[in-house]
């Protein structure tokens, strides 16, 4: 007897844990974001509905997707789903599948590999639903008739006017190092390659050390090697702001306070650094909102019929200590964090 | 009278502990149909999917069984199945089928018997042999597919382990169907099984039985890394691809997988349906909570608590049982 009592008391804790969740999952929503509609799915008669897969979580997707729900709300179109992939392709391709499941009206998507997940893309295609991709191509799906188009930011241009921030950074002359994504990545890729290539017309700038990263946490010793084979570096180059954590690290520990960094999108950390008039010297970033935004302009244009809309390309900002408090509303539509209003406000406590 | 009778009648069911792992998944089952009755849950294409989703794990959480039956904890057998996709996405190209599938089982078999040197004539821990070893085969993955994913295009390769449905049942499942049937087989039927369970059980015992503990225990690391490189072979037809990451994060699952499905993580026991139904109960879990439109921070807790509460119960019932 006691045991069936044991027995239903523990199906009564997961009944009692799942209920507890899902509050705890909407409540945690209501904060971050608006309101996930898990009740309504393209099953049910007449809801258009959206689902969002993404690489991974960091505050600029969470910016990309608050512009995708704010777009999708606009036109009452529920959004039932936001997965993150956590840069695994096989758990992309199991999100993508089970997204499926619900038979999303709209799937907006950044994919983490474009050979490996491609499979669970078509899927979603041959079910009808439209997709939007951002940044990272795939060739194979892109002529089928449901997807919807590629939003990407202008990796060209990024990697351009990073290399135009190396040269203000070291006043027109100087060494650099760059610390590249070594993994097969196309935005970032796309990105690392434009600065190369835009830094050899810099003839008085010389890249006297060249790495490669895989993971964001290898930076820092990537840096510490680099800057005892190369002392003279004046400026690091790396490819986003969460792997530039590990070059700023590497340099407070060797005592490095000369070497500026310069970098890809916007992070607290980094901009603290940046605001503190530490090695951070500058980045260039995009401006998630208005990515989201975009993506689901793109997909709903599709489902109109509308193949060619007229949708302001993505735009982007050189980002330094003097226009950070500016730049950061018009990236992510939200207030500039109060650590950064802290710091920029010149207050020692900040109540 | 009805009533107590029926309640005396499951009470002896219910209090098998190896049975937990059933309850929670019918459990399971029933909470995510009722929650999520209007949204495709409690579908077979639906329940096709998580089966697909969970192959390779399933495979995996097996071979780390045999592992764990001796006493040995092996981490390097996400790596195994990274190599040895990546191996076989490579040959495929420049060679027949069947030598591809061959060099990828081959990668298997030499980590295992490597780990099983080392640890055994060594006399050194398996968690840090296998850690060594991890690290080096995840290096070699990534320095031979130059950190880009290898399409795999053979189709007969994707039809054979892939998710292609051969009587509306995806392929990779008669796989873990097949591999299941070995474990057992090996387990319930050979010598081979009964030497396993006495080793990890007592090997001072197993050695008066004129047993070779040495060689029974690397017997069960290469089985575990041969069943981790089948798993590499399930990846790499599922992704159509094969990529030097795959396996990397599987770690984790194939852990609460084998935690779920069996009484006693280490020693003296090895639990193939309990097995499969942890990692079932996983993927079962994975695609529950997304359509529920939890986030992964939250997916993340509910695994946890998931693996808190049975590791709670079945230590209370050892507790008792001692």
């Amino acid at each position: 007897m006691l045991h069936v009592l044991r027995g239903l008391f523990y199906t009564g804790f997961c009944i009692v844990l799942v209920v507890m969740l899902v509050v705890f999952n909407r409540v945690n929503a209501q904060v971050s974001m608006p309101v996930i509609n898990t009740e309504k799915s393209r099953l049910a008669e007449g809801t258009q509905t959206a689902a969002l897969a993404w690489h991974s979580s960091s505050p600029w997707t969470d910016a990309v997707t608050r512009g995708a729900l704010d777009t999708f709300e606009r036109f009452d179109i529920d959004v039932i789903a936001i997965t993150d992939a956590q840069y695994d392709p096989v758990k992309q391709l199991a999100d993508l599948e089970s997204i499926n499941a619900l038979r999303p009206s709209f799937v907006l998507s950044l994919s983490v590999d474009s050979v490996s997940t491609a499979s669970g893309y078509r899927q979603l295609l041959e079910a009808g639903t439209k997709l939007v991709l951002l940044s990272n191509p795939i060739l194979s799906i892109q002529e089928h008739k449901h997807f919807a188009g590629l939003i990407s930011v202008n990796t060209q241009a990024m990697g351009r006017s990073a290399a135009q921030l190396i040269d203000r950074a070291v006043v027109h002359t100087g060494n650099v190092g760059v610390i590249f994504h070594e993994a097969d990545y196309y935005v970032t890729n796309q990105r690392d390659k434009a600065f190369l290539d835009a830094l050899k017309t810099y003839q008085d700038i010389t890249v006297v050390a060249k790495k490669g990263f895989v993971q964001e946490q290898d930076t820092s010793a990537v840096t510490m090697a680099m800057l005892l084979k190369q002392p003279n570096i004046d400026a690091i180059y790396v490819s986003w702001e969460k792997a530039a954590e590990g070059v700023i690290e590497a340099l407070r520990m060797m005592g490095r306070d000369n070497v500026k960094v310069v970098s890809h999108d916007l992070g607290v950390s980094t901009l603290l650094d940046m605001a503190q008039g530490g090695n951070m010297y500058a980045v260039v970033s995009d401006r998630p909102y208005d990515v989201g935004t975009a993506m689901a302009m793109r997909a709903i244009n599709s489902q109109r019929g509308i193949t060619n809309p007229l949708l302001k390309p993505i735009e982007y900002d050189l980002v330094t200590k003097d226009n950070l408090e500016a730049v950061w509303p018009l990236a992510f539509r939200s207030n500039l964090p109060r650590a950064l209003q802290c710091v920029l406000s010149h207050k020692e406590v900040c109540e | 009278m009805k009533r107590n009778t029926l309640l005396l009648s499951l009470g002896p069911l219910l209090r098998k502990k190896e049975w937990f792992v059933y309850y929670l998944l019918v459990v399971m089952t029933l909470i995510f149909s009722a929650l999520l009755h209007d949204s495709g849950f409690f579908s077979s294409a639906n329940f096709i999917n998580i089966m697909r989703q969970t192959a390779p794990v399933m495979v995996m959480a097996l071979g780390l069984s045999f592992a764990l039956s001796v006493r040995h904890i092996d981490v390097s057998i996400g790596a195994v199945v990274a190599l040895s996709a990546v191996v076989c996405g490579l040959l495929l190209r420049e060679v027949h089928m069947i030598f591809a599938i061959l060099g990828a089982l081959s990668v298997g078999l030499f980590a295992g018997v490597i780990n099983g040197l080392l640890i055994e004539y060594l006399k050194t821990s398996s968690l840090l042999v296998t850690l060594g070893t991890m690290s080096i085969m995840i290096g070699i993955a990534r320095s031979i597919s130059g950190l880009e994913s290898i399409p795999i295009t053979n189709e007969h390769f994707i039809m054979l382990f892939g998710s292609e449905l051969f009587m509306g049942i995806p392929t990779s499942l008669y796989w873990v169907a097949i591999l299941a049937l070995v474990a057992w087989l090996i387990v319930h039927c050979l010598t081979l099984g009964r030497h396993l369970l006495a080793v990890g059980k007592s090997p001072e015992n197993a050695l008066q039985l004129t047993i070779s503990p040495v060689k029974v225990r690397m017997l069960a690391l290469v089985m575990c890394s041969l069943f981790a490189a089948f798993a590499g072979l399930l990846y790499a037809a599922r992704m159509q691809s094969a990529r030097y990451a795959l396996g990397e994060f599987d770690l984790l699952n194939v852990f609460i997988a084998v935690a779920i499905g069996s009484t006693q993580l280490v020693g003296n026991q090895m639990r193939v349906i309990g097995v499969i139904c942890g990692a079932l109960l996983i993927g079962l879990l994975n695609n529950g909570l997304i359509l529920l439109g939890f986030t992964i921070n939250t997916q993340l807790i509910v695994k946890g608590l998931v693996l808190v509460m049975v590791i709670t119960l079945v230590h209370k019932e050892l507790n008792n049982a001692k």
